[in-house]
């Protein structure tokens, strides 16, 4: 090939060709040159080329050129990494831009020695190819993971982070150019086990921006880039889902429960009352010692009776009798039934109540549960405070609520979350059943409404019953349950109350549509010289119990816990439907018998009867009886509201809706 | 021990010349200042050499080789663990690109990086040997240790393997590497004649690399 042949196939390449002598003069400069330089041959042939490129002087190429002139080494340079490479444009026509190049510099020999081969290649078309390439590939990757809202971080096999997403940002409080190369620990130090990457799953606590903690469920993924492993982590907050978890799980545990106790209940309910009814079978035949030990076999079966009714309620298997309850005459009621139970120190007041709130409950049950917070509420001011009571329509249409808001201790997150369940109380062994609350959570439930505690410590509770809204042409408790029988929730378990309504209306001829037999009622009644003898008035004698209405309830002070009516006497429950206000509801006299071992604070009697009163004691039934359900209520579990005062009252009331 | 102390200590120094040559010219690529030290330089076997690179893991390596030949002929490799070479690259190219960006460019920056320390690392031999050797352009290879020995450092090979850790030092970001210097008997003998001529030389002081161009 000769020197023109070479010269011409130099100047038809479609790249850069030039080569410098041992001087770093410019002995070959090619047509490409020519054209994107914009430098003539002429001006350049033995030209030092960093003499006639003085930008390109201690740079990259003239390092090269150097290696390559003294110790014979070759290099490659590219447009990536270097920024000053030769001053070339495109010089298509189209654009001014320069020529993104990559240079391979290499000894040579020319006909005076040693030489350098300078060959530029232009990658403007790669380089825009590439980044279109890049564009579209990463469109869709960037479309979602920066709409995302969980967090995607991705990490090299060292753990250090490469990228993330702005909902990283936002959740840990970091910008991703900070974060670039940094350890992923800084964000999650739980994974300075490394072993932890790759783990298809991790669930740890992750603290976030502004040290707020949430549980981070991190899925991972990984991933090849030549030849390294790559992690991508996604970063979900799985909080809410965790709570409403544990919510589910404590509400089947409760509902699980509801189902045993209310099963157990309802049959030793039945077993309690053959107990007593045969205990006073006896006592109505015996005299002296053993006619006390019947006496105490009857009482005991009322205590028993008590529990289980407590039991029944928080079931839902109480029977219910809902009718038309103002709220207003209600609270009224309440209010007057309440005051000798709450003391001197608690004040108590009633917002006004909007005329023609009507809720469409059982009115004993209703009684029952509002007695039971308003106890909850005293025991929690044991200072003294106030009690505040609000009733009105809920916003939703068709709802109503009651609520009965205390100054008093407050409970904390951790005793509001239980503060419904069955059993549980923070009050003082054998001063409450923990039942309260769990049986007006239940008869809220039964009731087609639902029931809220909101507390915080030291800041006092509010704790709603929320009812249905009483239609027009529901049914109105008019006192005579006789001629309108309500219309009344089934009984859940149908099973065990097999026989025994007639045996209820058998009792008392008008017990309302259904209720569970009181079959100890009367068994006896129509025998001569028990009932007359003793002087005892039968349960359903309502004239006769009616004035021991009058006495007021200095006994009742000494209760604490209001159960369901239901254990009490037909009579009872009977008179209050007689009594649509509720005005014949006195606190009675019997605390002693309603709850003995509160009986030793002066309030009453022993319970435990001699023989010398028992007598009477079957007329503290009797009473009792009738008191009670006059009340509606009887005494059962303390709910917890009144826990300990604690500092660590937070912004925000927590609100617990019972399960 | 193929070379005394005071020979092991002048090919350090050597290489270290090197290097820092090697680094004022990526500190000028880079606009930012690089910094790079050759800790001391060893005589290995082969199996040595494989087990120093991969630590004896089995990551992934992304090498850049050189071939040279002339008075004195073997191979030139500069090592460093995949994971490693991104974040070098990305010092680089700078913190704006992002990891796949990155990725693509890995093995141009890698082989542009490995050229300027392997040539400034053969330029430094050779001065010293004040002799010409011929270096091929240098070649970008990526697998495990054997992988990469396979096709550069052969079993049957004869000659001698130098291997040293090189530390990088840039944009606040260290980045550990090594340096294999394959050479034949021929070299490695050429060499240690060299350093002890040197020695002297070294003694009196190599030029500051901060004034070399």
């Amino acid at each position: 090939m000769t020197d023109t042949t070479a010269r011409t196939v130099m100047d038809e390449l479609d790249m850069g060709v030039v080569i410098v002598d041992d001087g770093r003069r410019i002995a070959l400069w090619n047509t490409w040159m020519v054209r994107h330089s914009g430098i003539s041959r002429r001006t350049a042939v033995g030209v030092d080329l960093f003499a006639l490129l003085p930008a390109m002087a201690g740079g990259r190429v003239e390092l090269a050129v150097r290696d390559a002139l003294d110790t014979g080494l070759s290099a490659v340079i590219s447009h990536h990494v270097n920024h000053d490479l030769f001053p070339l444009l495109r010089g298509d026509g189209m654009t001014d831009e320069r020529v993104a190049q990559s240079i391979v510099v290499r000894p040579t020999r020319t006909r005076r020695g040693v030489g350098c081969l300078i060959q530029i290649y232009d990658q403007t078309a790669a380089v825009e190819r590439e980044r279109k390439l890049r564009a579209q590939r990463s469109a869709r990757y960037h479309a979602v993971v920066d709409a995302a809202r969980d967090c995607f971080i991705t990490v090299d096999e060292d753990g250090a982070i490469w990228g993330m997403n702005p909902a990283t940002e936002e959740r840990f409080g970091c910008t991703a150019a900070a974060m670039q190369g940094q350890p992923i620990t800084r964000l999650l130090p739980q994974l300075r086990d490394l072993p932890l990457l790759g783990d298809p799953l991790v669930a740890i606590r992750a603290i976030g921006a502004g040290g707020k903690e949430f549980d981070a469920e991190i899925s991972m993924g990984s991933w090849l880039n030549n030849g390294v492993r790559h992690f991508t982590l996604f970063i979900r907050d799985v909080t809410e889902r965790n709570m409403a978890a544990e919510n589910l799980r404590r509400t089947e545990r409760i509902q699980a429960l509801g189902a045993l106790t209310g099963g157990v209940a309802h049959e030793f309910n039945n077993l309690l009352m053959v107990i007593r009814a045969n205990a006073e079978l006896v006592l109505g035949t015996v005299e002296g010692e053993a006619a006390a030990r019947a006496a105490e076999i009857v009482q005991a079966a009322d205590r028993g009776r008590i529990l289980t009714d407590g039991l029944l309620s928080f079931a839902r298997r109480q029977p219910l009798n809902p009718v038309r309850v103002p709220l207003d005459t209600a609270v009224e009621d309440i209010q007057r039934l309440a005051a000798p139970l709450l003391g001197v120190a608690v004040d108590i007041a009633v917002a006004p109540i909007p005329a023609g709130t009507v809720a469409m409950a059982d009115r004993t049950q209703l009684q029952n549960a509002l007695l039971n917070l308003l106890i909850n509420a005293r025991d929690a001011m044991p200072d003294g405070g106030r009690i505040t009571i609000t009733a009105g329509p809920e916003p939703e249409p068709e709802q109503c609520h009651i609520a009965v808001t205390d100054t008093g201790t407050g409970m904390t997150p951790e005793v509001l979350e239980k503060a419904c369940e069955p059993f549980f109380t923070t009050k003082d062994q054998g001063r409450g059943t923990g039942l309260g609350l769990s049986m007006v959570a239940g008869f809220a439930r039964q009731s087609g409404g639902d029931f809220l505690l909101s507390s915080r410590p030291g800041a006092g509770t509010t704790a709603t019953i929320r009812l249905r809204s009483a239609t027009a042409d529901a049914p109105t408790d008019d006192g005579n349950g006789d001629d309108t029988p309500a219309p009344t929730l089934p009984p859940p378990a149908a099973s065990g109350d097999r026989g025994r309504r007639p045996g209820a209306r058998r009792g008392t001829g008008h017990a309302g549509p259904w209720r569970p037999p009181r079959r100890r009622r009367r068994p006896w009644a129509g025998r001569p010289g028990i009932s007359g003898g003793r002087g005892f008035r039968p349960a359903g004698d309502r004239h006769h119990a009616a004035p021991r209405h009058e006495r007021g309830g200095p006994g009742v002070r000494g209760a604490t816990d209001v159960s369901p009516a239901g254990s009490g006497a037909d009579v009872g429950l009977s008179r209050v439907r007689h009594d649509p206000a509720g005005r014949g509801a006195p606190g009675g006299h019997p605390a002693q018998a309603l709850h003995p071992r509160r009986s030793g604070t002066g309030h009453g009697h022993r319970p435990a009867a001699t023989a010398r009163r028992r007598g009477r004691i079957v007329m503290v039934h009797g009473s009792e009886a009738v008191s009670r359900s006059v009340l509606g209520l009887t005494l059962i579990g303390r709910a917890p509201i009144g826990s300990p005062p604690s500092a660590s009252a937070t912004g925000s009331v927590p609100q617990f809706r019972a399960p | 021990m193929l070379f005394d102390e005071l020979e092991r200590d002048a090919v350090t120094e050597m290489l270290n010349v090197a290097v820092s040559r090697s680094a004022a010219a990526l500190s000028r690529m880079v606009g930012k200042p690089v910094a790079m030290s050759v800790p001391d330089v060893r005589a290995v076997s082969r199996a040595e050499a494989l087990g120093t690179i991969t630590g004896n893991r089995n990551t992934s390596l992304i090498a850049v080789g050189e071939q040279f030949s002339g008075p004195f002929s073997g191979r030139a490799l500069l090592v460093f663990p995949e994971a490693r070479s991104l974040h070098l690259v990305q010092a680089i190219v700078g913190e704006h690109l992002s990891l796949e960006e990155i990725a693509d460019l890995e093995e141009d920056a890698m082989i542009e990086v490995g050229n300027v320390i392997l040539n400034n690392c053969l330029s430094g031999i050779a001065n010293m040997l004040g002799c010409r050797i011929e270096a091929t352009l240098p070649h970008c290879f990526q697998g495990g240790g054997e992988q990469i020995f396979k096709r550069t450092i052969r079993d049957g090979d004869s000659g001698v393997i130098l291997c040293t850790s090189i530390a990088f030092s840039i944009r606040d970001r260290d980045i550990g590497g090594f340096i294999i210097l394959l050479m034949d008997l021929n070299a490695i003998s050429n060499l240690r004649s060299a350093v002890a001529r040197s020695v002297d030389g070294v003694r009196r002081g190599l030029p500051d690399p901060r004034n070399a161009p």
